[in-house]
């Protein structure tokens, strides 16, 4: 009776992992073949085909590139510059939604549902054209050092691009983060003779750190991960960030050195991982908070 | 400093919350909003706090209208029923936030913290944060963030509902003196009508948003102005009973039914000549009495420790009563009950004004 | 208790006026980084594609030598014997992949609230991996599964032992791949939903239904699913639009070969990485249009349906 029981209770284990199947074995995959020479399957091969192989020259190899470190400079500062753009814009935006009575407020938060819902990525096209008239502005649009500025075929413009496409979401999700703190703090703060600003700044927002925590690490990952925006604005995108490169050593009709590949996956995996098994709590508040609201 | 609200309004879409308010408060008043949830004493505090915006009328601080002020410029204190402490700030810096944004400079606002934090017993609390501290404490702390401004004002939102009994009981006292010795003009906002009476020079009463009497403690309880302030002041709440007015043997008579009858003294005669009306009696003035002329039935005893709370029913209706307990009533015995008919009330049945009084 | 006073001025009320006025303006400057961002980045650019499709610009014509040409695009779009085939591939695409989606997100959520609650999370938290893996690491990942041999996984582990030719499948079989891998990021989607939906039917109800003698499976067709009504609709509606639109994993994946180039793709190819260089903007807008104006309608309906509005609460301070 007892081991029927067991058998029973086995089954959406059993049904769980054939299902994952897919997921498991890709991740598996990369682990193995990042310290291997090759992999047939998910088995380490050395180089004449026998099992070993294990090696640590893939990692070599792929730090002595010296793309690597433009790559990583790159990807940093669309991860950090959407993470800070994005929580700095939303958060301000999000407080009159949530907080203040203004004409047009309805209107206003109807609207960032709507482009919450609506899919930003058919306006690329358009966006294309925006950012080559941003690159004629003086010094913003070409000439800002290192990152060359917020227009086409830069990394600035790369983020800022990002980061208007990701307010939608990040202002619908600091809203909902606005409307938990209470009112009397707030009342309390302007009798007291905080301006609005002021009031935002040292009592609201400290009220709502996991909230800011949650949006940032969502936002840093979605910045690591990008691939689409930097791939269509950067001319050379081979040499953008890495999900670029890594697309371009895949995608050529050329051998592919699996091993280096996947060393440079796992390298970009890696913070990833590392945020999701540590702060997994608060991205899974930030995929059902947006979902609620469409994500 | 004075108030005064003329004429005032809110309203929120539909509903109005606050219908026409007028009153006046002298300089180093007491007064105590009181009235059930919901009925607008809250809306009209936080429009004279400057949080809400008047939908009609005006509200004057010494003579001086102040709609269009700011909160931070009519220099109020306030204290709110959860507190409202900044939870990530010290006590010290909770009590001296209102003066840093006044560019006050550090000497004053070390001075004037202890100043405030001697004047509550909380100096020692000063480096702890809101959320180490009991309710009794944050309240303290409340009130010391209120009082270091030295405000022309003080606004009380219900800041003792979240107190346990006996602790209410202590701050009460506390506050009453403390308001005493400064000399603050207050007004205090609650629901509960033992601190609205022990606490307070005068008491408005708010119904549905309607003022229904501004007067003192006193004349509330023993001259109720309408039967919603005779119900809900005073504990335990006051017998009310229809009746029929009779006159006979050249005087004004209640037929309580049954068959019994009451003599209602010259100085308490209802006026309007109505036939129907409410009797209302309270509970202390009613008496077991073996000369009574009321015949009843106890059907429930509470003891409340000085007194016993007596439910009894006679000819259909319910009546409540005090009595000493050493008479040891029991539930099914029967009394002869007395009415003090100089203490009792009369309401007209359908404006539920007061009969006796203005 | 009737005080009528006159009116009195306030002293210095011209000053308050101005403070009022000031005071009252701070949200303008809270909102207006991202009324910018959002002029420049979405409204902006919807009215640029709406434009250009009425042009024939193309990095031949480049900015100033372009012509109006109406309607011209889209009928272009209308007489292309491509376009059936575009459009074939869209549809396939969009159908397939909701079915996946709705129904593994449901199977997963079922499935992961039907045991302990620390496996349960960790299931979900493998299914939510796909979602969270840079899309070309992700599709790496599946590459190298429907590789040839040597290196293939499919081929290494199940093809070559069953006896079976081995091959590259993404060719193949790339209409397949498409909706897996799209698939298996979009199921956790309708995952968290659904687990939400699950867990909030009380704990009684559940309990009680096997008490009163329901199987387990009795227990999800009578109890669960019709909880899951709304739910279903919802994801249903809002992955429908987001799949219309969407086409970066196949753009990694396949860039439209093997008859996997959907609609959006094609406008994105069209526009942006035409094969020979000459961009073809215009034509590239018209694609685009099109599918700006149903997401647009599909976004404000889907909106007004599913009564977001709703989440809306009045301030609880007024401006003075």
């Amino acid at each position: 009776m007892r081991v029927r029981a067991f058998l029973r209770g086995l089954i959406p284990f059993l049904l769980i992992i054939v299902l994952s199947l897919p997921i498991l074995v890709g991740y598996l995959w990369i682990l193995i073949s990042t310290f291997a020479q090759r992999t047939y399957g998910l088995l380490p091969m050395d180089a004449d085909g026998r099992l070993g192989g294990i090696t640590l020259k893939n990692w070599v190899l792929l730090f002595q590139d010296p793309r690597i470190w433009t790559l990583t400079l790159n990807t940093l500062f669309l991860a950090l510059g959407l993470t800070l753009g994005v929580l700095l814009v939303s958060s301000l935006a999000a407080y009159p939604l949530s907080r203040i009575k203004f004409p047009g407020r309805k209107g206003f938060l109807s609207l960032t549902l709507i482009l919450h819902a609506f899919p930003s990525v058919t306006l690329l096209i358009a966006i294309f054209f925006v950012l080559r008239w941003i690159a004629k502005i003086p010094i913003l649009g070409k000439g800002i050092p290192l990152i060359g500025g917020f227009g086409y075929n830069t990394i600035g413009g790369v983020t800022l691009v990002s980061i208007a496409l990701q307010l939608p979401l990040g202002i619908w999700l600091m809203k909902g983060f606005f409307d938990t703190i209470s009112w009397d703090i707030e009342r309390a703060a302007l009798i007291d003779g905080c301006s609005r600003f002021r009031t935002w700044r040292q009592i609201l927002l400290p009220q709502i750190k996991p909230g800011l925590a949650a949006l940032g690490i969502f936002s840093f990952i979605q910045g690591w991960s990008s691939f689409l925006i930097p791939y269509t604005f950067i001319v050379e995108s081979r040499s953008a960030v890495i999900s670029t490169y890594l697309n371009f050593l895949t995608s050529e009709n050329r051998p592919i050195n699996y091993g280096l590949v996947a060393a440079l996956g796992l390298y970009q995996l890696l913070p990833i991982l590392i945020f999701y098994v540590f702060t997994q709590k608060y991205l899974l508040q930030i995929f059902s908070g947006g979902m609620k609201g469409g994500a | 400093m004075k108030v005064e609200l003329a004429n005032l309004s809110k309203k929120f879409g539909n509903v109005t919350a606050v219908d026409d308010v007028n009153l006046d408060i002298r300089d180093g008043e007491f007064v105590a909003f009181l009235g059930p949830s919901g009925c607008g004493k809250t809306t009209t505090l936080l429009m004279i706090a400057g949080i809400y915006r008047p939908s009609a009328g005006d509200i004057f601080f010494d003579g001086a209208r102040v709609n269009e002020l700011q909160p931070k410029d009519r220099d109020i204190g306030m204290v709110f029923q959860s507190y409202a402490l900044y939870p990530h700030m010290s006590v010290f810096q909770n009590m001296v936030f209102s003066l840093i944004l006044k560019k006050r400079p550090k000497q004053e606002l070390q001075r004037e913290a202890q100043r405030v934090a001697k004047m509550l017993g909380i100096v020692e609390l000063l480096e702890r944060r809101p959320g180490q501290l009991s309710g009794g404490q944050q309240q303290r702390v409340a009130l010391a963030r209120a009082l270091i401004k030295q405000p022309r004002l003080l606004l009380f939102d219900e800041p003792l509902s979240n107190l346990d009994a006996r602790l209410r009981v202590s701050m009460r006292g506390e506050i009453k003196k403390l308001q005493g010795d400064l000399g603050i003009t207050s007004i205090y906002v609650t629901h509960d009508q033992i601190e609205a009476m022990t606490m307070a020079d005068r008491i408005a009463v708010i119904k549905d948003g309607r003022l229904q009497a501004y007067l003192q403690p006193e004349e509330l309880h023993d001259r109720p102005r309408t039967l919603f302030i005779a119900q809900f002041i005073g504990n335990p709440p006051m017998n009310i009973f229809t009746v029929e007015l009779k006159s006979a043997e050249g005087g004004l008579w209640t037929e309580l039914g049954g068959g019994v009858a009451l003599a209602i003294p010259a100085e308490r005669r209802p006026r309007d000549g109505k036939k129907t009306v409410k009797m209302g009696i309270r509970p202390q003035d009613i008496h077991a009495s073996a000369s009574g002329d009321i015949g009843a039935e106890v059907s429930l005893v509470e003891p409340m420790g000085r007194d016993d709370l007596v439910f009894c029913k006679v000819g259909g209706m319910d009546i409540q009563f005090l009595e000493d307990p050493a008479l040891k009533l029991k539930r099914g015995a029967s009394v002869r009950l007395s009415f003090d008919m100089g203490k009792s009330q009369f309401f007209d049945p359908q404006t539920e004004r007061s009969l006796l009084w203005e | 208790m009737h005080a009528s006073n006159s009116q009195k001025a306030a002293p210095g009320s011209s000053v308050e006026a101005l403070a009022r006025r000031k005071g009252s303006l701070a949200w303008f400057w809270f909102l207006l980084p991202s009324a910018f961002l959002a002029i420049v980045f979405f409204f902006l650019p919807v009215l640029i594609t709406l434009v250009i499709s009425l042009t024939n610009m193309t990095t031949a014509t480049g900015l100033s030598g372009w012509t109006w040409l109406g309607t011209g695009n889209y009928r272009k779009i209308l007489a292309n014997p491509d376009t059936v085939k575009y459009l074939w591939a869209t549809t396939r695409y969009v159908v397939f992949t909701l079915l996946f989606n709705v129904v593994m997100g449901l199977v997963i959520s079922l499935i992961t609230t039907h045991m302990p609650q620390r496996s349960g999370l960790l299931f979900r938290a493998i299914w939510l991996l796909p979602r969270i893996t840079p899309p070309v690491v992700y599709i790496l990942m599946w590459k190298i599964i429907a590789a040839n041999l040597p290196y293939g996984i499919l081929n290494q582990l199940i093809v070559k032992p069953l006896g079976l030719a081995t091959m590259n499948w993404i060719p193949e079989a790339a209409f397949l791949f498409v909706v897996l891998v799209n698939g298996l990021v979009g199921a956790s989607f309708g995952m968290i939903i659904f687990t939400s939906a699950i867990e909030s039917i009380p704990k009684d109800i559940m309990i009680s239904s096997l008490v009163d003698g329901a199987s387990v499976l009795q227990r999800i067709r009578y109890i669960i699913l019709p909880q899951l009504r709304w739910p279903l609709l919802f994801v249903t509606t809002y992955q429908t639009l987001s799949l219309l639109t969407s086409y970066e994993y196949i753009l990694i994946l396949t860039d439209g070969n093997f008859n996997t180039e959907v609609w959006a793709l094609w406008a994105f190819h069209q526009a942006l990485s035409n094969y020979w260089g000459n961009f073809q903007y215009g034509m590239g807008a018209a694609l685009a249009a099109i599918l700006v104006v149903i997401g647009v309608g599909m976004a404000v309906v889907y909106l007004r349906y599913f009564r977001f509005g709703e989440l809306v609460q009045e301030p609880k301070i007024d401006q003075l």
